[in-house]
């Protein structure tokens, strides 16, 4: 996993509850990992245990944090990890979306050793598409669907997200339809 | 433009799509073709304006259209006037419209430019590699970011692991200077420099809840005229610490100044005069706040929470050390008084016995002397129940001073020949007349092993088997009272002598057998009523045993009887016969002796005068210690009953002082027997090591006092006793000899006799060195002698006047002795020369004597001299201050 993903949850435990509590977390999840390099790919199995242990701790289910570190990931750590790269990559909600997948296929040539996932967009008119989401890794859909949820408002658009497909239904991906107010 | 898209065989969109910066225009350098990326990238860039309205062409440097032709696969930069863009890209020729298309994209070099510039990437072509690039560029930027969170992340860490190790540092100090500490006052400053270390605020103070004051502490090179003022303030102006308010920290016992609360005090006014943030770290012990460690500063400290836990554990540091060093001091506290008790206990029971065995000494002695006159059987009977009486008393007073040496561990046991069965068989005839008044059967039975001789304590064993005997008489109202000592053990070079004494009397009930051998307990109260004594002779019994290395037990059986026996360590003695029973047993009447009895007491005077005269010697009393020195030098007495206490100083200095003018004078020393009422632990050593040759308690027995003299006095007559030969070597004087040419100095011999020598200085200087160790009685004696020059040397004149030689003799005799002593030879030489006149008189009488009483004149003059001179003082001073404590009584 790349090492944003875990800075997003490094980042958001703290911010919200303080470093010691982020330190039961590791402790917890036993990561001995003083900080995590952005650019830098992390066994997933981290990922999950600080995720799981950051649930128990924390008294949230998973589901919500893995949505909660989405948004935090586009409104905070993204923003920071990609600068200008980040607001670059679309002038609105639908061009960033539609730029999802061209940007991830270069993630994957500029870091071979990565494996990032890969979206898929069909468009569905001027102010909605159909987003298909293709992981390796099981159990992220909440995490995407906080991303969706960041990007709207990255560019302060009311985003409706609704998950047509999942894993669950015997899809080998998740669906997601999300549809925007156009700016005015 | 048609025909170059037709050419191109592209779409106007597709175009747009494949080279969203394109750039078309003609052989004038008009516009003709924009694409939509360039538009927006740089806006009024329209077709039919000129191209260098926009652009400037920076390569080829030609910047002609022909130059652009020609080069097809030549790099082309144009640069866009308004946002100082670079655009970089190629040209293609379209000959047939003599036109060139600029494909080309924007160079940036950072993904802030794509900002800057108003583009996002959605405006790049797909293969366009720029957006690629630009994804590195900020990946790149990303992990230097990463690189300068985790340096900065390092840094921080290091300098946190600096200042952990410098607390635990400070800490640990704090810790060593509490363990060495013995008070709050000795550590309070060593502590407050550590906290400043810990904590670098500029001023700490440390008050005590109980002590109304402070102590303050600023931090070195921290001391701005505002914190030593502030440090003033606080510790100098008496504290009221109601009006701080101070408000609870996550760290227990640290509290925080808080400002919004304070109206007043001196925190309050703290933080007016510049230090805004104020610290408190409450010291707790055991029984609550004892005081705080107060921190005044003027910026918030950077990891407060480590800081705050730091100095809270130094607090509760404190708190423990005050607690401790207060249960030590309380302790300390409890000891001295229980040692107080113990001395004044002590203290109490030696005055006791002085009290109470001087009128014994009297009862007992004017008794003594009254039996020894002619009597009515009537009146002798009763004295004799008198003397009885007494002794028991006496007996009754030794128990007590028995008792209480033991307690203080001043009590040894001797160990000297003596004829055991002989002490066995004493013991026993001291109580065949009582065994026959109460018609008990009285049985000693010895051992027949049991040798005659062995070393012991024959004092002690006797002491044990009196009491022992006495008590199974006492208790036993019929039946029989039987002792009986045997041989139990033979080693090499010891003895295990077992005495059981057996009674029939009224035995001792089991609960109360512990008991017995306590001190001041009797088997029951009835007993101590009808049988009286102080419960002190078990108890001194057992110890006594126990110090000859044996044990007292005792086996018993109301109504039938007890039996006491023990075992004790005896050595052995190769030579049949004891010296000190030869020197008894053989001892003989003497012959009537002068003897100086030296005693302020007037009934002792009376009964020692009494108890010698009768055994047909001379006696001659004086009472002070100066006189008994006086006299006991004079060299005409054949003994020396000398008390320890004496009214001007002690026997024990005129013993030492008899017995350097023996030494001094090589004449012979006399015998000097120490008498006194003081039987406490050690006195007899002192005595000896003063010089003394024995050392008799009071009451003085008769007998006692009569065989101690016999015994120093027969066996060697006057004329043979022993010469003092062993005069000390005279060692360097401690003092610079003064004067020139080893005369004396001229401030001395002004106003000196003329038959004042300056080797008498000399001489006298010599003294003070030899008799270094006795204090400053070489120059108590020479004031002394000084103070009664005159008036021994008028006696002298006048009793030359009168003719009366002896006394005359006498008079020089003890005054040749005195100056002697003190090394005044020129006032020794004078008077030996009239004492040689005398003893040898010229025909002219007395008359002829006037030369040498005049030239005795002329040097006591110069002694009065001399010991009034500061010379004298500032010697004294000097050796007094130079001589070591506590050896004035050094023998």
């Amino acid at each position: 996993m790349y090492g944003l993903v875990n800075r997003a949850i490094e980042q958001m435990v703290c911010q919200g509850h303080g470093e010691e509590v982020w330190e039961d977390i590791k402790n917890a999840a036993g990561v001995e990992e003083q900080m995590f390099i952005s650019s830098d790919s992390y066994d997933d199995a981290i990922t999950y245990r600080l995720v799981g242990s950051a649930s128990a701790i924390l008294g949230v289910h998973a589901s919500e944090i893995l949505e909660k570190f989405g948004r935090h990931w586009i409104l905070k750590t993204a923003k920071e990890g990609y600068g200008e790269l980040l607001r670059a990559a679309g002038d609105d909600v639908g061009s960033f979306l539609r730029n999802l997948p061209n940007f991830h296929t270069r993630v994957k040539l500029l870091y071979p050793h990565l494996t990032p996932p890969v979206f898929v967009c069909e468009d569905l008119s001027e102010s909605s598409l159909r987003l298909h989401y293709h992981s390796t890794r099981a159990g992220l859909a909440p995490f995407v669907r906080g991303l969706l949820l960041g990007i709207g408002e990255l560019f302060a658009t009311p985003v409706v997200i609704e998950q047509t497909g999942t894993r669950d239904q015997g899809l080998d991906h998740d669906v997601f339809t999300v549809s925007w107010t156009r700016a005015a | 433009m048609t025909a170059v898209v037709a050419d191109l065989g592209l779409t106007a969109y597709e175009v747009a799509v494949v080279f969203p910066f394109h750039l078309g225009f003609d052989s004038g350098m008009r516009i003709l073709q924009v694409g939509p990326a360039l538009g927006k990238l740089a806006p009024g860039v329209e077709v039919g304006r000129q191209l260098e309205e926009h652009f400037v062409i920076e390569t080829p440097a030609a910047a002609t259209f022909a130059a652009m032709c020609e080069a097809p696969s030549s790099l082309v930069v144009f640069r866009a006037r308004r946002r100082n863009t670079v655009l970089r890209g190629q040209t293609i020729w379209y000959p047939r419209q003599n036109a060139l298309l600029f494909l080309c994209s924007p160079w940036l070099t950072s993904t802030a430019e794509l900002q800057r510039h108003g583009l996002s990437l959605a405006d790049f072509a797909v293969h366009d590699p720029m957006a690629d690039l630009l994804q590195v560029l900020q990946a790149q930027e990303s992990t230097l970011l990463d690189v300068r969170k985790l340096v900065s992340k390092l840094s921080a860490q290091r300098k946190e692991q600096r200042a952990a190790g410098a607390r635990m540092a400070a800490l640990y100090e704090i810790t060593r200077i509490l363990g060495v500490g013995a008070s709050v006052a000795d550590v309070a400053q060593q502590v407050l420099e550590q906290c400043i270390g810990i904590l670098h605020f500029p001023v700490l103070t440390l008050w005590l809840a109980d002590a109304n004051e402070q102590v303050a502490c600023i931090a070195p090179g921290a001391g701005s005229a505002e914190a030593r003022e502030l440090a003033r303030r606080l510790t100098e102006d008496p504290p009221d610490f109601a009006l701080d308010v101070w408000a609870p920290t996550e760290t227990p016992l640290a509290r925080r100044y808080d400002a919004a609360a304070s109206a007043g005090g001196r925190t309050h006014d703290a933080a007016n005069a510049g230090f805004p943030v104020a610290y408190q770290f409450q010291i707790e012990g055991a029984g609550g706040v004892l005081g705080a460690v107060e921190a005044y500063g003027t910026v918030e400290p950077s990891n407060e929470r480590a800081l705050l836990e730091t100095m809270a554990e130094v607090a509760l540091r404190l708190g423990q050390f005050i607690d401790k060093t207060r249960a030590d001091a309380a302790l300390r506290s409890t000891i001295k008084v229980a040692a107080a008790a113990a001395a004044a206990k002590s203290q109490f029971l030696a005055r006791m016995s002085h009290e109470i065995r001087t009128p014994i000494n009297g009862v007992l002695g004017m008794i003594e002397l009254a039996l020894s006159g002619a009597l009515g059987e009537t009146q002798r009977t009763q004295l004799e129940t008198a003397r009885s009486s007494g002794e028991l008393l006496l007996g009754l007073v030794n128990d007590v001073l028995d008792f209480s040496k033991i307690e203080a561990g001043h009590l040894e046991v001797d160990d000297a020949p003596f004829d055991v069965r002989a002490c066995l068989q004493r013991a026993y005839k001291l109580f065949e007349p009582r065994a026959a008044a109460k018609r008990l059967r009285f049985e000693l039975v010895i051992d027949p092993a049991l040798p005659s001789v062995v070393c012991g304590d024959e004092l002690r064993l006797s002491q044990v088997l009196v009491n022992l005997i006495g008590n199974a008489m006492k208790f036993t109202k019929a039946g029989a009272v039987r002792v009986e000592a045997s041989l139990l053990g033979d080693a090499e070079s010891e003895l295990s002598l077992a005495v059981a004494v057996t009674d029939t009397g009224i035995g001792i009930p089991e609960s109360r057998r512990d008991a017995i051998f306590a001190a001041f307990t009797q088997a029951e109260l009835a007993t101590a009523r009808e049988f009286g004594g102080t419960g002190l002779g078990l108890t001194i019994c057992k110890q006594l045993v126990a110090l000859m290395g044996g044990e007292l037990t005792v086996v018993s059986e109301v109504g039938e009887g007890s039996t006491f026996q023990f075992v004790v360590r005896v050595g052995k003695v190769a030579q049949e016969a004891p010296r000190r029973v030869a020197q008894q047993e053989g001892a003989v009447v003497g012959r009537p002796l002068h003897v100086l009895v030296v005693e302020d007491n007037e009934i002792n005077q009376a009964v020692v005068r009494g108890l010698l005269e009768r055994d047909g010697h001379t006696v001659e009393i004086v009472d002070r210690m100066e006189a008994a020195i006086s006299r006991g030098c004079a060299g005409i007495f054949d003994a020396i009953l000398m008390d320890v206490q004496l009214p001007d100083g002690d026997g024990l200095m005129a013993t030492n002082a008899i017995r350097v003018h023996s030494r001094l004078h090589g004449t012979a020393e006399v015998p000097i027997i120490g008498l006194s009422a003081q039987a406490v632990a050690g006195d007899r050593e002192r005595a000896l090591a003063a010089g003394m040759d024995d050392y008799l308690t009071k009451p003085v027995r008769p007998a006692q006092l009569a065989a101690t003299l016999r015994q120093l006095c027969v066996v060697a007559p006057p004329s043979q006793r022993r010469r003092s030969t062993s005069l000390r070597a005279v060692r360097e004087p401690v003092v610079e000899p003064r004067g020139q040419g080893g005369g004396a100095g001229p401030d001395l011999g002004v106003g000196l006799g003329a038959s004042w020598s300056p080797a008498d200085e000399q001489a006298f200087l010599g003294k003070v060195a030899e008799y270094a160790d006795l204090g400053d009685m070489i120059f108590t004696m020479a004031r002394t002698l000084a103070t009664e020059a005159t008036a021994r040397w008028q006696e002298i004149e006048h009793k030359v006047e009168q003719g009366e030689l002896a006394r005359v003799g006498f008079l020089v005799h003890s005054l040749a002795g005195s100056a002697g002593t003190i090394g005044f030879s020129s006032v020794e030489k004078a008077s030996r020369a009239l004492e040689r006149a005398l003893r040898d008189p010229p025909s002219g009488g007395p008359g002829e004597l006037a030369a040498e009483v005049e030239a005795l004149r002329a040097t006591l003059f110069g002694l009065q001299q001399f010991v009034g001179s500061q010379a004298f003082t500032a010697l004294e001073a000097q050796a007094t201050s130079a001589a070591p404590a506590g050896t004035s009584s050094a023998g």
